[in-house]
Formats: C-alpha cells, sequence, structure tokens
C-alpha cells in the first residue's frame, strides 16, 4: 500500500522554483530518506506534505485519499519542523498535555499518552523540567514526541538529526527504528547521505526541487556501482595496459597512480567488470591486482548532485 | 527504552470518545498555565489594586482640595460630589489601564507563534483558527477582566459616599468590559495580520490612541469654528471616553459644575447638549453616546475576529468557500438586525431624539449649545397649568417628603426661588405660573413665597447663612422630557445657605394629573460641619 504519493508537487516562491514536478511515491511502512544539499527544497516539500504549505501545482494523497489543507493532513500525519520553538514557562509534561489537547485526545488518556511518550523519548526525568531549560538534543526528542501524540501512521522529520551529538544521534536513529518497526511511514530530511544510509529503506535525492532519485536503497547502491573507480596494478608495461582500457567502452578517465597502480572510472555492472578484466589478460596484460576503491553513499551523492548547485 | 507498540493505551482507538467529552480549549489552558505561573501575575494584580486605591484617595483628595478653595471649608461633607467624582475617576483610570494593557497582551498573541517558531507545530494539529483566535483571546482578556473585576469591591466604597446609581455602574462595567474584547481583538487582528509582534504593537497603540483622542480634538475643534452650533455626535460615536462620560452625565446631576473642572476635556465635551437637547416640547434626553460605541464596537470586534480566523490559516487565506462566506454574512447580518431592533424597541424613549438624529448638520436651530440650559420659547408648548402642576407636585414632595429633616417637618415658610435653572443662564416664571402655582399649593401648610433671588432670605447677620422665619428655600430646574408622558425636574431645598437636599424628579400624569413617581440619579444632600 502507498502511505504517501504525489503527483506534479510544484511549489514557487515568486520566479524562484522550489519543488518542481515531484512524484514521490512512498510505500506505508517504510523509512525513507530525503536527500539534498541546502536550498533542494526538502523542507518545502515537507511543508507541502504536511499542509502547511499550498501547492502551486500538482496534488498530494495521503493514504489514497487527496489531502488539500492541514486541517486534514494533521489527523494522519505527524510534523516536526526543522527549526522550532518552545513555548516559554511551560513543563515538559505540560508542553505534551497541550498538544495531547489540540488532539482532542481525552483527558483519561492524556496522562498515560504523555507519560509513554516521555519513556519513548527518554525524557522522563525531565518530565517537571521547564522547556527552556532543555538542551538542544533534548528539545529534538521532545518534538519528535509531539509529533506522536495522536499516534500517527505517517511521520515527516526535518532534519531530526541536525544538532545532535554522535550518540544522540545513533539514540534517535534507534528510535526512528523502533517507530517503523510500529508499522509508520516515517519521511526524514538530511543533507548528509551517510546519516540516513545504515537505517533508511528508501531514499529520493532532491535537488534545486527536483526528484533525481528516488528508490530503495539497494537500487541506488546499484546504481551507484555502475559508475566505479577500478583500481589495478600490472606487472609490467603500464603504458599498453592504459591504451587497452582508453579504448574499451565504458572506461572514462585513466591515469597512472602512485607506483605503477592504474586508476580508471567505469560505467558498467559486475558482469561489464568481469568482462573487462578478461579482455585484459587476454590481451597478454600481467594483472596483479584488480578491484574497485569503495564508493560510499557520500560519493555518490557528490557525484549525483554534482555541479548543479554551486 | 519501552516498547510503545506493546503498551496497550497506544494502539486504542481514541476517535471515539472525542465526541462525547466536552474538552475546553486546550490554548486557553496553555495560556493560562503559563500565565498565572509564578508571583508575577499577582504582582500585577496587587499593583493595580494599590494604584486603584492610590487613585481613589487622590480622587477624594482633589474634590475636597477644590471645594475647599472654591468654597471655603463651610461646603460641609459634598458625599455625592465625591462619589460622582470616584466614580467618573475610576471609570477613567480603568479605561486607561485597558487601553494600555491589552495590547501588551494581545499583540503577542499570534506573531508569537511567529516569533518562537512554534506556529507551524500549532498549526500542524487539528486546532482551527477560530479555536486557536478565541483561546488566545479569552486567554487574554481573562487577565484583563480579572483586573477590572477584582476592582469592584474597592469601586464599591462609591456606594459609601453616594451619588451613583447602581445601574450606571453597571453600564460602566458594560462600557469597559466591551472596550477591552474590542481592543484585544484590534491587538490580535494586528498579530495575525503583521506576524511582528513589535510591528503589531506599534500600530494597535496607534489605532486605539487615535480613537481616544482625535474624535475629541475634531469635536472641540469644530465645536469652535462652528459658532454655537453642536457638531454631529457620530464623531464621537467609537470614543469609549465619550462613551463613559455619555454614563456620567446622566447619571450626575443636571448642571453638576464640579466635573468639567476636576477630569477635564472630556467631561466638558459630552456635558449638556451632547445628551439632552431642547426640542418642540422642552428638554428632551438623546440616546446616550454610549449605546452607540457599543453596538460599533460589537460590530466592529465581530468583522475583526471573522477576519482574523482567515489570516491565522497557513494556506488558502483568502479563498474561502461560499459556505464560510455565507456563515459569516449570516453573522454580521444577525447581528446587525439584533443591534437595529435593539434600537428600534428603545426607540421609544429617545423618540423626539430620533428625530433630531436623522437631522443631519447643520443642526436643527433649537439645539441649544453645549452648557447652556436655558427654557426656551417652546414654553407655550406646555401648558401652564401642567408646568403649575408639575412644579407643585415636586415643591410638596421635597417640603413633604424629601427634606431629610425627619418626618414632618414644620416649616413655617417655604420660598419658592422665582429663578430657574443655573445661575449663569436662568430665566424667571412668569406671572400666570407663579399664581398657578400657588393656587395649586392653596392647602399648603406652611406658607408659600416666591422670591426673586434666594440671598434676599437668607440672614446676612448671625446665624449667618440661615434662612429667614426658620423657613426653607426651593430651587426649581427646567422641566425635561423623558418621554411624552415623563417630565423630569430638578428641585433642590435649602434650610440654610450650605444645608441642603436635591434630586432630579421624574413626573408621570396619572389620571390627568401630575404626580412625582420617582428620582433619577442623584440624590444629594450636604450639610455644613457642626465645628467650622
Ligand atoms: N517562504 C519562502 N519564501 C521564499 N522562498 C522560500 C521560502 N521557503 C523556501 N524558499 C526557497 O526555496 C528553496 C528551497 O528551500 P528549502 O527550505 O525547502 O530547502 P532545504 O532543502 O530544506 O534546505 P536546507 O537543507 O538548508 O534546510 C530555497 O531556495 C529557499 O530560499
Ligand atoms: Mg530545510
Amino acid at each position: 500500500m502507498i502511505a504517501i504519493r504525489t503527483h506534479g508537487l510544484t511549489k514557487r516562491f515568486g520566479k524562484l522554483t522550489a519543488v518542481d514536478h515531484l512524484d514521490l511515491v512512498i510505500e506505508q511502512g517504510t523509512l525513507y530518506g530525503l536527500i539534498g544539499p541546502n536550498g533542494a527544497g526538502k523542507t518545502t516539500t515537507l511543508r507541502l506534505l504536511a499542509g502547511l504549505l499550498e501547492p502551486s501545482e500538482g496534488e498530494i494523497y495521503l493514504d489514497g485519499q487527496r489531502v488539500r489543507d492541514a486541517q486534514q493532513a494533521s489527523r494522519v500525519i505527524g510534523y516536526m519542523p526543522d527549526f522550532f520553538g518552545v513555548y516559554e514557562d511551560m513543563m515538559v509534561w505540560e508542553y505534551l498535555d497541550f498538544f495531547a489537547r489540540c488532539y482532542h485526545i481525552p483527558a483519561a488518556q492524556r496522562q498515560q499518552i504523555v507519560d509513554e511518550l516521555l519513556a519513548l523519548v527518554d525524557l522522563t526525568e525531565k518530565r517537571d523540567a521547564y522547556v527552556q531549560t532543555l538542551s538542544r538534543g533534548m528539545r529534538q526528542r521532545l518534538c519528535l514526541a509531539h509529533a506522536l501524540v495522536h499516534d500517527p501512521q505517517i511521520l515527516l522529520l526535518d532534519e531530526p538529526a541536525s544538532g545532535l551529538d554522535p550518540r544522540a544521534r545513533v539514540e534517535m536513529r534507534e528510535l526512528l527504528r523502533e517507530l517503523r518497526a510500529m508499522g509508520k511511514t516515517i519521511v526524514v530530511s538530511s543533507h548528509i547521505l551517510s546519516e540516513l544510509a545504515e537505517m533508511c529503506d528508501a531514499v529520493g535525492i532532491i535537488e534545486q526541487g527536483r526528484l533525481l532519485v528516488s528508490a530503495p536503497l539497494q537500487e541506488v547502491y546499484r546504481q551507484v556501482k555502475q559508475d566505479r573507480t577500478l583500481r589495478l596494478r600490472v606487472l609490467s608495461d603500464q603504458e599498453r595496459a592504459i591504451a587497452l582500457m582508453r579504448n574499451y567502452p565504458g572506461i572514462g578517465e585513466v591515469y597512472a597512480a602512485n607506483g605503477d597502480h592504474i586508476e580508471a572510472n567505469f560505467v558498467g555492472d559486475d558482469a561489464a567488470t568481469a568482462a573487462l578484466l578478461t579482455h585484459l589478460t587476454a590481451q597478454g596484460v600481467a594483472v596483479v591486482s584488480f578491484g574497485e576503491t569503495a564508493n560510499d553513499l557520500e560519493d555518490v551523492f557528490l557525484r549525483i548532485t554534482q555541479g548543479i548547485v554551486s | 527504552m519501552l516498547q510503545p507498540s506493546s503498551l496497550p493505551m497506544y494502539q486504542e482507538d481514541h476517535e471515539m470518545k472525542i465526541k462525547l467529552h466536552y474538552q475546553p480549549n486546550p490554548v486557553i489552558v496553555k495560556e493560562l498555565r503559563s500565565r498565572m505561573r509564578g508571583w508575577r501575575a499577582f504582582a500585577i494584580l496587587t499593583g493595580f489594586l494599590l494604584g486603584t486605591a492610590a487613585a481613589c484617595y487622590g480622587l477624594y483628595r482633589i474634590v475636597m482640595a477644590t471645594i475647599y478653595y472654591n468654597y471655603g471649608r463651610s461646603f460641609g461633607s459634598p458625599s455625592a460630589l465625591i462619589g460622582q467624582t470616584m466614580f467618573g475617576g475610576l471609570a477613567l483610570f480603568e479605561l486607561l489601564l485597558i487601553c494600555f494593557i491589552t495590547p501588551a497582551l494581545t499583540t503577542g498573541a499570534i506573531s508569537g507563534e511567529h516569533d518562537h517558531q512554534t506556529y507551524e507545530m500549532l498549526m500542524a494539529t487539528p486546532l482551527r483558527p477560530r479555536t486557536i483566535l478565541w483561546g488566545k483571546l479569552v486567554s487574554a482578556l481573562g487577565y484583563i477582566f480579572l483586573l477590572i473585576f477584582a476592582a469592584i469591591p474597592l469601586a464599591s466604597v462609591i456606594f459609601l459616599f453616594g451619588g451613583v446609581a447602581p445601574k450606571d455602574m453597571l453600564k460602566m462595567l458594560i462600557i469597559l468590559v466591551a472596550t477591552a474584547i474590542t481592543y484585544g481583538m484590534l491587538g490580535l487582528f494586528f498579530s495575525a495580520l503583521l506576524k511582528r509582534t513589535g510591528r503589531a504593537t506599534v500600530l494597535t497603540y496607534a489605532v486605539i490612541l487615535s480613537t481616544l483622542f482625535i474624535p475629541l480634538f475634531i469635536y472641540s475643534m469644530l465645536t469652535l469654528t462652528s459658532q454655537g452650533r453642536e457638531p454631529s455626535r457620530a464623531i464621537l460615536y467609537l470614543n469609549p471616553l465619550s462613551a463613559i462620560a455619555s454614563v456620567l452625565s446622566l447619571s450626575t446631576a443636571f448642571e453638576s459644575g464640579m466635573f468639567p473642572s476636576i477630569l477635564g476635556m472630556p467631561y466638558i465635551l459630552t456635558s449638556g447638549a451632547m445628551s439632552r437637547v431642547w426640542g418642540p416640547q422642552g428638554l428632551i434626553v438623546l440616546r446616550p453616546l454610549w449605546q452607540y460605541t457599543m453596538a460599533l464596537y460589537g460590530g466592529l470586534t465581530l468583522v475583526l475576529y471573522l477576519l482574523s480566523t482567515q489570516l491565522i490559516k497557513p494556506v488558502r487565506r483568502w479563498r474561502i468557500g461560499w459556505r464560510g462566506l455565507l456563515a459569516a454574512l449570516l453573522v454580521l447580518a444577525l447581528y446587525g438586525g439584533a443591534a437595529w431592533g435593539g434600537f428600534r424597541l428603545t426607540a421609544a424613549r429617545y423618540s423626539n431624539a430620533a428625530s433630531l438624529m436623522g437631522t443631519p448638520t447643520p443642526v436643527a436651530p433649537w439645539i441649544v449649545p453645549s452648557g447652556v440650559v436655558a427654557v426656551a420659547k417652546e414654553e407655550e408648548n406646555l401648558k401652564i397649568q401642567d408646568q403649575a402642576q408639575i412644579y407643585a407636585a415636586v415643591v410638596r414632595q421635597l417640603v413633604e417628603h424629601d427634606s431629610s429633616f425627619g418626618e414632618n417637618p414644620h416649616f413655617p415658610v417655604v420660598y419658592i426661588v422665582r429663578r430657574i435653572g443655573s445661575d449663569d443662564d436662568s430665566t424667571e416664571m412668569s406671572s400666570e405660573l407663579t399664581e398657578a402655582i400657588l393656587e395649586k399649593l392653596s392647602d399648603f401648610a406652611a406658607s408659600v413665597e416666591f422670591v426673586d433671588d434666594q440671598l434676599q432670605v437668607i440672614a446676612p447677620t448671625p446665624p449667618t447663612g440661615k434662612v429667614l422665619n426658620d423657613g426653607v428655600i426651593i430651587i426649581l430646574g427646567d422641566i425635561g422630557w423623558e418621554d411624552e408622558t415623563t417630565a423630569l425636574v430638578d428641585g433642590s431645598l435649602h434650610s440654610a445657605d450650605l444645608v441642603a437636599t436635591g434630586r432630579t424628579y421624574r413626573l408621570q400624569r396619572v389620571d390627568g394629573v401630575w404626580q412625582v413617581v420617582g428620582d433619577t440619579g442623584t440624590s444629594w444632600i450636604s450639610q455644613a460641619n457642626q465645628g467650622e
């Protein structure tokens, strides 16, 4: 089942097109990472989904229902903005209690929900502390808790890990996994791909408002793997090996690296890579080692978005 | 960490119970929780009450000082005057307080959510804009109302002094509350419109100060330049100061000269012709200004409320569906209808006034300039006999019931001053009238004499100030009209220069005879201090 679907979703601010004909499809129960550099349109996309902005064009469907305003979206969506403030002069439990009231949760259940959420985000000890005295990370978790008071099926989290220390990041990730285990659809935005790499089921890469890639993580990796850097060492006659490779289809730049290593950019899947090796040995090149340098998601990200944003 | 999915609560469906429970507005709960927290709210309340008490005491001292300055210590105890001045002063004090506190409490209400970056989170909840607006309004005004109502026990000191009817106190409360609501709504509107607390605050104060002073300024300018013609009262409709003054001017004696000198311009502007004019049938009471003010404020508040609910929405601000539009129009039409109906129903009370109000400026020539109250040429419209009956009834009432000299006082002689009206503008009773009055009082126990001036019958030698022959002096006012069958007359009884009692009597024609049916507004009593 599809939890979120957009159709030609576009948002313009004057001349600037912040989100450009976005066709997003997110399966229910997935943890979806929305990745893009600063100003790519991630926040705008999430705000459109939450009904806080009006699309210039296009439609949004949540759980198959066309959504038109925040009222309607609010029942299925829990939204955590990227920048948020806290009310002064309010205790942590009151803060959650307030949002529980906003979602019309009956008095009998409010107290319990507040306590459960505090336990979930590990703030039980801070129950009676004033919100403005919380640390950044605690506020972040409190804000996440506020998005959960009405037990929404869809969570939109805008950079939930920004400003957190490594340990807190790990905890946040744990929390998100837990929420996914509860069957929720979670959209997380970030400009750091590696942050999301281990936990996301699918990622979308957005750049200048356009969705460049939107696929399950494995597939993205596979796409990445087609564009790889090969690294080999030959026993002798390095020039000939380089010349041979230059003429091979799919090979980009080839250059001699330190010592007798050769590095080459190559577009092709695993089979094509194997075929290249066979080709070299068949031509009598004595290959000592043959492999690829590890490309992490960060490289992919950089490569995909290269040059588009200054 | 807990596994929330394992907790039974979390899986329960709370949707079902939503409609069964009444829930207080979350915004109100939240605002009150944080506003009433700690010592600040109570410190302000305490400070306010102390300030009010100090203002009361200050007013008391001012009245006394003014009286001693003007009349010397022999004036006695001007109790009603103190009560009225305190009443007016307190009302003014609270009004100014409302004008200055309300913006401070409301202009940050919506913009504060933007400033604190909490707006989006609030908007992402299913709270409706009108719920948010209502919550903000109620919680801000709740605090102001607390201040206003906390001052009521203090204000009831006024009743110790007398001179103020509880009904007028109630009217004043209505004006204060309505002004607070309107200004509160104005603050919320600018807060929602501008999204910045600073700008909203500046603009709200600017508008409030304009409604406070610009109409008064324009009105006084027009009065100065229009040579005795009254400018249209509509200029003052939006002004809360003149609303308050319109309650005061009806409440206080027709010409109590004390107020203007103490409290200044607003009262000068709203005295005399503001509330009463001379019509073809004599003095008539105009619909008090505050009624127009309240009707307009109600409408203004409604319009601002409806606009603000649109302004709060994050999206689709001005694309209102036909349903919303229809509902808004219906609400406004209902309000307009109710206000119109109310004015129609009470029109009879101000029937003459109503036709007056329909006359555009330049005003009809028989509107007497402010401060001038004189018996006009229309006297002949009222038969001498009627006048004589009315005055005779008042004299009887004063001497036999209201002299405040105990049961059945016996005065050998009653002097009636022939001069009617206030000192600077008075007319003499015609001889036909005095004769008719004498005839009506022929069965009176005391002998009745007309004198030209009360000084003629006040002993010039010790005991100074006493009325000659142990008599009493009666001074009568003009006959005013509440409506065609109800007359209002001022009457006072002096047993010495500064020992007097006075009231405004209401008379009605019952079976062809004019009878005193009550007195409106003030009764005042003053007595020389024994020690002085
Ligand atoms: N309210 C607005 N008015 C005008 N332009 C806006 C508005 N909101 C966003 N933009 C523009 O839209 C573009 C996308 O902004 P957005 O905030 O969605 O980026 P982002 O991907 O969230 O960036 P970041 O990683 O920095 O959070 C930016 O160029 C931004 O300047
Ligand atoms: Mg962003």
